[in-house]
């Protein structure tokens, strides 16, 4: 209150502040309200003297009037002084006037507040000055005096130092006040505190500072664009990625230039967008700056179309974009690397426990090849510590790698994996630290093989060693041969007195052994044998060391490398086998006297030893004998048989079998061969004996020729015990009386029984046979159908050497037929019956030709001529009969007829004498015959079989020719055999070339019969024609011819073969001439 | 027993045996004619249609098979009756595969001998009836028309009218007519005699037309 007394209207312009500077004339509307409200303040009337008191008193009424409007009008200002500082404290603003003239300060409490300045101290200029930073000190006086001289107004901004030393900045402005005498008397103005604005200021400079900094750094330009004006604004970065000029205004058509081609669409459709509906981008794109540089940039947009423009920034990534595409291919090479690498890789990370020790490990990666190597998945290790994969180290090999893992130097070794059960190759290092890395493969193969290279190694010379053997190694490629000390001690030389060449083996070898020799060797170099040789080798004393070499190639590929080969002294062994020989010799003698082949083989074959009678019996010789293999014994077709039992010996120890021995001539000789299962220096053989078994055969065979006539025979044969039980019945019986032989072997012949013949008639005939004698007889019996028939028997005992009956023989015919025939034809009856008796008498030969096999032969012509006589008689009875029948008959005819009938059974008649003579059984009955007429009836009787063969016979008989002394049965004999053989010569002939010649002649005394064939000729060796079992037939028996020589030979003439100058074969047989012709 | 008409020829090597049984087969009212050579039968001149043969096996020039083949080989289709003296198996099979009627074997009784000749010369009849048959049958296919003979292998091969008339593009009316024409030409009373004569005459069906 006291300030507002003292400043009077009339010092109310005096500054109490700081003169201003003017800055912009500007005029205050507050400062002019309160110049306004204080002027009529100012012009107050003074009172007036007493003297004059009405005037006085009017006067003073007046004043008083007066005084208290000034009081109202003074209690006005002060309202107005009052409202307007509490404005301007209200606005923060302090208000202050200068005096110019006493340099004082008027002041409102805002300032006093805004200086912290205590409210009674008043405040000149000097004072106030002091309160200014020094800095700003002169500028705000030399803004005073400014403002005070130039009368306008001023404005300054500076710094106030507080009591306690902080600054604060103010502004502070103010004008000039005239007084009266039109002269500036104060300074007013306003302050304000700016510390906030200013300290604000400072900050936005900072950031921008900071923006601009890190725009750099991050390589981010910003940029605007006006959509409608096309205006681009681009900060200093963006000039930079661009390589443009600062200077430069882009243009619209370079926003979308700087783009590289292939990114200009995608930029345009982004823009676009961005433009028309509004929506932000963010791509990658390629630009081309200035400079001609292309770069990745990252560019986001933003639009904001409420201020028609869009905004954003590029970031330079092209360096990024390299380091990242390099870091990436990187990445994948060795990725490809580690997944690719043909060893296995794993990589393992080593824990450590908090003092810092590795106690584990994890894998952490691991490539296929581990999968390959191991067998184990990958899937299921990854991540897994040592206890839990599926392969372990020992502890301290475990170790070992972890001290890899922390820095030791890496490990390189081959170990065999106890886990895995594999040889592994393994390198060890640290691709980080704190990791191992186990680079492996399995080498558990070549392992192996060096482990069996070694233990074959070891086990070959171990082998050389014991055998005391020399061995000798020959280098095909360098031609060297090494000879080991053992091969040269045995021949008495030193390690360095053989040159190691072939040379000084063919050299010391026996002379007469170097073919054979180097035949082995060219032979197991053309790799057809093994080199197995005994050879003699020149002992350095001179004498012959025997020497058993062995060799095997080596082959490297198909290429022959080296021979390698053993010696062995066989002097021992030759010295051991002469003295077995000696002891031998008994044994020898014994096996010599043995009456067959002793024979002994090895396993596979070879015959090593064996009796004289075996070279005598086979007509080979000791060489040829020796190593003969077993198979070349036997014809093909025994081979598989002898197989079986060769090896059945080795299996099941012996053997027994019959086969046919093939002798050096060529020969067939059935054996009878035992074989044994010996063992002999360890390995088994098989020892035997061979017995010719030709003779046994020879009966064998004639024995089934007899039964086989027997069984093929058209009449019936049973055979009995003595009991009366059937041991035989042929086919013949089985046809006619309907029984099997199975049915009948072993029961009665009463089987048969109808009935119609008398127990008399029964004891009759066992009363006959049991006497040793032959019975004829009729039986009336019954077929297995119930059919009756007729059938005539001879029954004969059989008995042995000593004439006791062992079996009866029934000879039976069935005669239904010629029982039913007797009535029709006298004639006829009386050539049956003796048909039928011819054909007992025939049987009866049978049972005793047992060395004449002519009947099989013969069953078909015999027929044919029986059968073509009685097919004569049968028709022409029958027509005769028919004749009879007619009315009236033609009885001329019917004479004719029988006429017919009788010279048909008069043929019937020669042919059945024939056949008697020729089978008539008995001793050889020398008698006198004509040679032309036993050619005849063979012709005769061969007839028709001829006729069957194609064959026609060319007789050129001799007429007139002495007789002979010969049994005529015999003789037929020869002659069928050799008919027959030439016939059969000729079976392979064309039909006209089948012509037999017959051909006799008188020749020096003797009869001479040839028979000569068309036919393929004779075997070389004529001679064994007539050996027994010779044929070339496939059927024949071998024995036709050998029987002939026998027959001749007993009629001392001679029968003999030759081939003929043209074609075929001639038979030969001479006979001497009968001495007188009167001698029976 | 009726004694078939037709001629016996007979052929054996041996005289008496021809002799015999010309007798035999006369006396039984056969016609009869005998030779001993298979070159005298040969030379004898034609056959008569109705005959038989009745053959030895074994003969010296040409074998009695080897004559049957001969003789089929010509055409000449007689039944023949072997005879053997000593017949087997083998031989039998044989003659009967070649068209033998009967193989018999020496001596032959009577009656067998005569049931074969009769059964032979019935076979020889039976055949020339057929084959007169057939030659009347195949005068009659001559007289058809075209157009007949068309519908014929159609008729045989199981056709209807219907399709018969698509096949030849006409109408069903005209093959019916055809039809009773061709059937009345042919003598044929009943579709199974046409076809019975078709197959005879060797008219080969009209293949049926796939639908």
């Amino acid at each position: 209150m006291k300030e507002v007394h003292a400043s009077s209207p009339h010092s109310c312009g005096s500054g109490q502040k700081a003169r201003k500077r003017l800055k912009a004339p500007r005029p205050s509307s507050a400062e002019d309200g309160c110049q306004s409200g204080f002027l009529p303040l100012a012009q107050g009337p003074q009172s007036q003297p007493t003297a004059l008191e009405r005037c006085v008193r009017e006067r003073t009424a007046e004043l008083q009037q007066t005084n208290a409007r000034l009081q109202r009008e003074i209690e006005k200002l002060r309202e107005s002084e009052e409202r307007l500082n509490l404005a301007a404290d209200a606005a923060g603003v302090g208000l202050w006037s200068l005096n110019l003239g006493t340099g004082c300060f008027w002041l409102t409490g805002k300032t006093r507040e805004l200086f912290s300045l205590p409210a009674d101290e008043a405040l000149t200029l000097e004072r106030f000055l002091a309160l200014i930073h020094p800095e700003d000190r002169e500028l705000v006086r030399e803004t005073i005096l400014t403002v005070a001289r130039s009368r306008q107004e001023g404005q300054v901004e500076y710094r106030a130092v507080q009591p306690d030393g902080s600054l604060r900045w103010m502004l502070s402005r103010g004008r000039v006040r005239c007084g009266t005498a039109a002269q500036p008397d104060c300074l007013m103005g306003v302050t304000l505190d700016i510390t906030e604005r200013k300290q604000r200021a400072e900050a936005l400079e900072r950031i921008r500072w900071l923006h601009a900094e890190t725009e750099k750094i991050g390589k981010v330009g910003g940029w605007t664009f006006d959509i409608d004006t096309g205006q681009q604004t681009w900060t200093e970065e963006t000039y930079r990625i661009h390589e443009q000029d600062l200077s430069h205004q882009p243009t619209v058509e370079e926003g979308f230039n700087f783009y590289a081609p292939d990114s200009r669409p995608v930029f345009q459709r982004v823009v676009r967008r961005a433009i028309e509906q509004g929506e932000p981008y963010d791509v990658e794109l390629e630009i081309i700056t200035a400079k001609g540089n292309r770069r990745t940039v990252h560019a986001i947009g933003k639009p904001d179309l409420e201020h028609r423009r869009v905004y954003g920034f590029f970031q330079d990534i092209s360096e990024a974009k390299r380091a990242s595409e390099a870091l990436r291919q990187s990445e994948e090479h060795y990725r490809l690397l580690f997944e690719k690498m043909h060893s296995g890789i794993i990589v393992l990370e080593v824990i450590l426990d908090p003092a810092g020790n590795a106690v584990d490990h994890r894998l952490v990666q691991a490539n296929t090849e581990f999968e390959a190597q191991t067998g184990l998945r990958r899937s299921e290790e990854l991540g897994k510590t040592s206890a839990e994969l599926s392969f372990q180290w020992p502890d301290d090999v475990r170790k070992q790698y972890y001290q890899v893992a922390l820095g030791a130097p890496a490990i390189h070794w081959e170990r065999f994996n106890e886990s895995l059960q594999r040889f592994f190759d393994v390198r060890v290092f640290s691709p980080h630290p704190g990791q191992f890395a186990v680079l492996f493969h399995d080498i558990s193969a070549r392992k192996q093989a060096e482990e069996a290279l070694r233990s074959s190694e070891e086990r070959l010379d171990l082998a050389f060693r014991g055998a005391q053997d020399g061995v000798w190694d020959w280098n095909m490629e360098t031609d060297e041969v090494f000879y080991s000390l053992p091969w040269k001690t045995m021949l008495g030389y030193d390690e360095s007195e053989i040159e190691p060449h072939i040379r000084a083996w063919k050299r010391l070898l026996h002379p007469d052994d170097l073919p054979r020799a180097i035949q082995a060797v060219n032979d197991v170099l053309a790799g057809t044998r093994d080199y197995v040789i005994e050879c003699r080798m020149r002992h350095k004393d001179g004498h012959y060391v025997d020497v058993l070499s062995r060799g095997f190639p080596v082959r490297r590929g198909d290429r022959l490398v080296r021979l390698v080969g053993t010696h062995f002294d066989l002097t021992e062994r030759k010295l051991a086998e002469q003295a077995n020989r000696n002891a031998d010799a008994f044994m020898v003698a014994v096996f010599n006297s043995i009456p067959g082949l002793l024979y002994l083989y090895t396993e596979d074959g070879r015959l090593v030893r064996w009796n004289r009678q075996h070279e005598e019996m086979t007509g080979y010789t000791p060489e040829e004998l020796l190593n003969f293999p077993i198979q070349d014994w036997f014809a093909p077709e025994e081979q598989a048989k002898l197989s079986k039992e060769f090896s059945k010996v080795f299996t099941e120890g012996q053997t027994m079998v019959e086969m046919n021995l093939r002798l050096k001539n060529g020969e067939r000789v059935p054996y009878s061969f035992t074989g044994t299962k010996v063992m002999i220096d360890g390995k088994p053989h098989l020892v035997g004996i061979g017995i010719d078994i030709s003779k046994r055969r020879l009966e064998e065979e004639q024995v089934r020729q007899l039964s086989q006539a027997v069984e093929q025979s058209p009449v019936l044969v049973v055979i009995t015990d003595t009991e009366g039980k059937i041991t035989y019945v042929n086919r013949k019986f089985a046809e006619l009386t309907g029984y099997d032989s199975s049915e009948v072997i072993g029961q009665n012949p009463r089987l048969l029984k109808s009935g119609e013949n008398s127990p008399a008639f029964y004891r009759d005939l066992w009363a006959t046979i049991v006497l040793g004698r032959t019975w004829h007889g009729e039986f009336h019996n019954r077929k297995k159908n119930g059919e009756l028939y007729w059938e005539r028997a001879v029954i004969a005992p059989v008995m042995d050497q000593t004439g006791k009956i062992t079996h009866f023989v029934a000879i039976k015919e069935d005669i239904t037929e010629h029982k039913r025939d007797e009535e029709e034809l006298r004639a006829s009856q009386a050539l049956q019956r003796q048909a039928e008796l011819e054909v007992v008498e025939l049987r009866n030969n049978l049972l005793h030709m047992a060395r004449v096999n002519t009947l099989g032969t013969l069953s078909g012509s015999l027929a044919h001529e029986l059968n073509q006589p009685l097919g004569i008689i049968l028709c022409n009875a029958e027509a005769a009969q028919s004749l009879l029948a007619q009315q009236p008959p033609d009885l001329a005819e019917v004479l004719d007829i029988l006429k017919d009938i009788v010279a048909a059974d008069q043929r019937a008649g020669e042919v059945i004498e024939r056949l008697r003579s020729l089978l008539k059984q008995g001793r050889i009955s020398l008698q006198q015959l004509s040679v032309n007429e036993v050619v005849n009836d063979m012709l005769r009787l061969l007839h028709t079989d001829l006729i069957a063969r194609g064959v026609s016979a060319l007789p050129e008989l001799v007429p007139d020719l002495p007789l002979v002394a010969g049994d005529r049965v015999q003789l037929q004999q020869v002659l069928l055999n050799l008919i027959l053989n030439a016939a059969e010569a000729m079976a392979g002939n064309a039909p006209g070339a089948r012509r037999l010649h017959i051909q006799t002649i008188f020749r020096e005394g003797r009869v001479c019969v040839s028979v000569r064939d068309e036919g393929k000729g004779l075997p070389r060796n004529l001679e064994r024609l007539f050996q027994p079992f010779y044929t070339t037939k496939s059927q024949g028996l071998g024995m036709g011819l050998a029987i002939c020589r026998s027959i001749i030979d007993a009629h001392h003439g001679r029968l003999w073969a030759e081939p003929h100058p043209e074609v075929g074969a001639v038979f030969r047989f001479e006979l001497p001439v009968a001495d007188s012709p009167d001698q029976p | 027993m009726r004694t078939p008409t037709g001629i016996v020829y007979l052929l054996d090597d041996e005289p008496e045996m021809v002799k015999a049984l010309t007798r035999l087969l006369r006396a039984k009212g056969f016609a009869v004619r005998g030779f001993t050579s298979v070159r005298a039968f040969l030379e004898g001149g034609p056959l008569q249609d109705t005959a038989c043969l009745v053959l030895d096996v074994a003969m010296p020039e040409l074998n009695g098979l080897e004559l049957q083949q001969r003789l089929t080989h010509q055409g000449i289709l007689i039944p023949v009756i072997f005879l053997t003296g000593h017949g087997d198996i083998p031989m039998s099979v044989r003659a009967m595969k070649a068209g033998a009627l009967d193989f018999l074997t020496k001596p032959v009784e009577a009656a067998k001998l005569v049931k074969a000749v009769c059964s032979a010369l019935q076979t020889a009849e039976n055949q020339r009836q057929r084959n007169a048959e057939t030659a009347a049958w195949a005068a009659r296919l001559a007289t058809l028309t075209s157009r007949e003979r068309e519908v014929m292998e159609h008729v045989v091969s199981g056709q209807l009218n219907k399709q018969i008339a698509a096949a030849l593009g006409t109408g069903e009316q005209n093959i019916k007519l055809h039809r009773v024409h061709l059937m009345k030409k042919l003598g044929a009373g009943s579709l199974a005699e046409l076809v019975r004569i078709a197959d005879r005459l060797g008219v080969e069906a009209s293949p049926t037309p796939k639908f």
